[in-house]
């Protein structure tokens, strides 16, 4: 019975009363048979839907999560962060060197596969699919970004990253998947980055024209004829070579001196940032995210004296 | 609830059937008493049962299990959301209507059916199931003194209404 805090006179003996009533009334109620299997089913019912509804939110929690960090650029440092934005250059282009290689092996195969507007459009509107941004250089703004991340010791090369399952679900799996460069592209690429890594800067492929623009640092070695007779097979494929200043493996040495100093650079609440390649190798900016806008001329100086004179400037992304 | 005792068990194995078969009349009075009417009654509990139900392997302590259905049975009731009727399918026809309110008592009725949701609620389980004031407190999802207070004014509105009830029969005799 209802004891707690009852007093006594009128109110007590109106609650005591209440009491009663409230029992009466309650066994005036005869329920009839249990509906124990209909109540079964509808539980169980209801245990389906909970866990369809969970896991369209779980989907939709991802899908949204992937995307913005796609948008974003993955700044938080992540692996997964950092693989998720490098997807999108890799569809827009048969190459996914300008994401993978700064950040992969030192030992200079992962050689960039420059790509330019044929194989855009980049999904990502501020960042350029390709260290090339565009195979005609009269068109060409000579920027483009790739990733570098101070957690991110992803896949070395183009290659690997192509043919290797993407991480990300919902974006498209490789960029062969989407668009396969040419073989003769694909050929010069690998003999430049494994054979000639001092001269080779990378390529462009413009399918509508069938030309394979071929960017390298001039000179002897005989990197031109290999690169003719890589070719050979392929005799429809014009080929054209244009000058550069310095190679991929050259500008990816300045970038990789700086992942190097990852550790330190994390103590400084520096986690992540591109980099982004000057048009004729001439060297690297370093693309800064939002949220180190405000320190960007101290990062940039700092990043200027910390690893040479390749390192011409820093930017915003 | 308390005042009914537990039947026995054994329907199917599964301790939440043997729990539903063994309180589910109980479990419907009360909330008779919280709705006013039978076809809500069985409505509202059967929503708390499959509420519970998707939860129930979560239920260490078997006699926690009522606490559950009626904590879910109270809140779905006060819920201000639930303006209107869900309906939970069963297989089975619900029995002939059976409205204790003809029986008798219909000034309670409808003293109970002027309260408002809340204050309904806490008075059926402080003085029809006969918890402290502490747990109907934690069953409404409100403070101690909030409890106190529905309660208070729940009583109070009460003795109001049924005074007159009482001047009727104390002039009868």
């Amino acid at each position: 019975m209802a004891t707690e805090g009852d007093t006594g006179g009128a109110s007590g003996q109106f609650e005591r009363e209440l009491v009663v009533r409230l029992g009466a009334r309650a066994d005036g109620v005869t329920g009839g048979a249990v509906p124990l299997a209909g109540l079964r089913k509808a539980g169980a019912r209801r245990a389906r839907r909970r866990a369809a509804v969970r896991g369209s939110a779980v989907v939709v929690v991802l899908a949204v999560g992937m995307g913005g960090l796609a948008q974003l650029g993955g700044g938080g440092g992540s692996e997964t962060a950092m693989v998720a934005p490098a997807s999108p250059s890799a569809s827009a282009s048969p190459s996914a060197s300008p994401t993978g290689a700064p950040s992969g092996s030192p030992s200079g195969s992962s050689t960039g596969f420059r790509t330019g507007p044929p194989w855009t459009p980049p999904p990502v509107s501020d960042l350029p699919g390709s260290p090339v941004a565009s195979c005609d250089p009269a068109k060409s703004d000579g920027t483009g970004d790739f990733w570098i991340d101070a957690q991110w010791h992803g896949s070395s090369s183009w290659r690997e990253f192509a043919e290797a399952p993407f991480p990300t679900p919902g974006v498209p799996r490789t960029a062969q998947e989407t668009i396969a460069p040419h073989e003769a592209a694909k050929a010069v690429d690998e003999l430049g980055a494994k054979q000639f890594a001092d001269r080779y800067l990378g390529f462009c492929w413009d399918p509508g024209a069938q030309t394979l623009h071929v960017k390298r640092v001039p000179g002897d070695g005989g990197f031109d004829e290999a690169v003719r007779a890589a070719v050979r097979p392929w005799p429809a494929t014009r080929l054209v070579f244009e000058d550069a200043e310095h190679s991929f493996a050259e500008l990816r040495a300045v970038t990789e001196k700086a992942r190097a100093d990852a550790a330190y650079w994390k103590s400084q609440n520096v986690e992540s940032w591109h980099w982004r390649l000057l048009d004729g190798g001439a060297g690297v900016k370093v693309v800064w995210p939002g949220y180190l806008r405000d320190r960007m001329p101290q990062l940039t100086a700092e990043f200027k004296r910390r690893y040479g004179p390749l390192l011409v400037d820093g930017v915003p992304l | 609830m308390k005042r009914d005792a537990v039947a026995p068990g054994g329907v199917g194995g599964d301790p939440f059937d043997e729990f539903v078969a063994a309180r589910y009349h109980a479990l419907l009075r009360g909330a008779f008493l919280i709705t006013g009417d039978l076809h809500d009654a069985r409505d509202l509990l059967h929503d708390a049962l499959t509420r519970v139900y998707p939860k129930r392997f979560a239920i260490r302590d078997p006699q926690a299990a009522e606490g559950y259905v009626r904590t879910a049975m109270v809140r779905t009731h006060v819920s201000r959301w639930r303006r209107t009727r869900r309906e939970v399918l069963t297989s089975e026809l619900p029995d002939a209507p059976q409205d204790p309110a003809d029986a008798g008592d219909e000034r309670l009725a409808e003293a109970l059916r002027a309260l408002p949701k809340r204050q309904r609620a806490a008075v059926v389980l402080r003085y029809y199931v006969d918890l402290p004031v502490a747990r109907v407190a934690e069953e409404l999802g409100c403070s101690l003194p909030t409890a106190k207070t529905h309660l208070a004014r729940a009583v109070k509105a009460l003795r109001q209404e049924l005074a007159g009830e009482r001047e009727l029969v104390a002039h009868g005799h």
